[in-house]
């Protein structure tokens, strides 16, 4: 199968300064892929990158086999794009933004526009310039949902969205996920709700691709391994695939990034010492990682 | 509705835990043999999660033979349930409550005796 998106040594500098360090991902269709890092750690840069409103200065972004930022008209009718702050004409009432994003797409999916706005309770005659932030990015969501579009790219759509809204978009991700098979590319710090809607994840750290793969077999793998001895481990000690490494005491807390590589039963030997192992939420795993 | 509960935020994977409760349900007879499974599309919109999620849960569970495939119908779960497990299997399974207790006793500084009779009174409770 072709990937949807396609990342290669992605380079981006402002002035000296080096956003994105060589990315590289695949995107495959019908996924859906969270997007985590800290705040500066490139997120916005890589998904502006992607979609060529943002020149690059070395690799490429291919969306649909198109080159960024040369995407073809037939691409970029398959994207739909909500951008951290919602550019909206401020003048214009809900329904004439509407009518007028319609205008520039042969297929628009009435029904859905007309149920999300109900459910999100937006009026046709209110103007957009006296919508609260929530409310424009609710907008903002169904307008990049009107014409169906089989990549969906979300700059942390959810932000200002209070925890019920958030729960309705979630479920409107999934429901789009499993009707069309779209693939949905998503940027958030709520790790909960991509721990829910997210099967892969893609975890940038100053402008590197940390990890890319499964939620669940990043939990599987990261694992926190306490050791206790009664000699402090050697300063040389090692085990493969160590991501953290901290002293607590009399304990030694490693982070390491495959519990399956390691030989627990010979550090247990080698240095009379007992082990205890704690798997981690991927909130708490952002967190080692970052820390 | 199938009673399902899931705490994504936890440390344990989503489809362990759908893993995990669906066996406890067959093992405790709440889900008997040839009894339908909810559609993939139907759990992942009861739960919100990721259908792929309970897509996989469901694939392993088949693949160890508590569930099956039907043709047109769905998941059910299996009428030839495979033998109850040697005692030790079932004990390993335990293995994570009991380190889970073992380590707040240890952090509330409780005899091991109270602790194992606490245990025993709770069992006989049951």
């Amino acid at each position: 199968m072709n990937p949807v998106i396609e990342v290669s040594q992605l380079n981006k500098k402002y002035g000296s300064v080096e956003v994105l360090k060589g990315v590289d991902f695949t995107i495959t269709p019908g996924s859906v892929v969270g997007l985590l890092g800290n705040n500066g750690a490139g997120k916005t840069t890589l998904i502006q990158a992607m979609l060529g409103f943002e020149d690059t200065n070395f690799g490429y972004c291919k969306i649909f086999g198109d080159t960024s930022p040369d995407l073809s008209a037939n691409t970029k009718h398959k994207i739909g794009y909500v951008p951290q702050e919602a550019e909206l004409l401020p003048w214009m009432k809900i329904n004439q933004i509407i009518d007028y994003t319609r205008s520039f797409y042969q297929h628009w999916d009435e029904k859905l526009v007309s149920q999300l706005k109900k459910q999100w309770q937006l009026d046709n005659n209110q103007i957009i310039e006296k919508l609260s932030v929530g409310q424009k990015q609710k907008l903002a969501i169904i307008l990049a949902l009107g014409h169906s579009p089989e990549l969906l790219i979300l700059d942390e759509p959810v932000a200002s969205l209070d925890p019920s809204s958030r729960r309705q978009f979630i479920r409107q991700l999934i429901d789009i996920n499993i009707d069309k098979g779209n693939t949905i590319l998503f940027s958030t710090h709520i790790t909960s709700d991509l721990e829910r809607v997210a099967a892969d994840v893609l975890i940038l750290k100053e402008g590197k691709n940390y990890y890319q793969g499964g939620i669940d077999e990043l939990k599987e793998k990261f694992i926190k391994i306490y050791v206790k001895s009664e000699r402090p481990l050697p300063e040389d000690f090692h085990v493969p695939g160590i991501r953290k490494r901290q002293r607590i005491g009399g304990h030694t807390m490693l982070l390491v990034e495959d519990i399956a590589r390691i030989n627990l039963d010979a550090i247990k030997t080698t240095y009379q010492a007992t082990i205890e192992t704690e798997q981690l939420s991927l909130e708490d795993i952002f967190i080692e990682v970052h820390a | 509705m199938i009673p399902i509960i899931i705490s994504p935020s936890s440390g344990v994977p989503i489809y362990r835990q759908l893993i995990e409760q669906i066996r406890r349900m067959v093992a405790s007879k709440n889900l008997l043999g040839g009894d339908q499974l909810p559609s993939i599309r139907q759990l992942a919109v009861q739960l919100e999660v990721n259908p792929m999620t309970i897509s996989k849960a469901y694939s392993m569970l088949e693949a160890e033979g508590l569930l099956e495939r039907k043709r047109g119908i769905g998941m059910i779960v299996s009428n030839q349930q495979p033998e109850q497990l040697p005692v030790e299997q079932r004990i390993s399974l335990l293995e994570p409550a009991i380190s889970k207790l073992v380590s707040d006793a240890k952090q509330l500084d409780i005899d091991c005796e109270l602790v194992i009779e606490e245990v025993r009174k709770s069992l006989r409770n049951k």
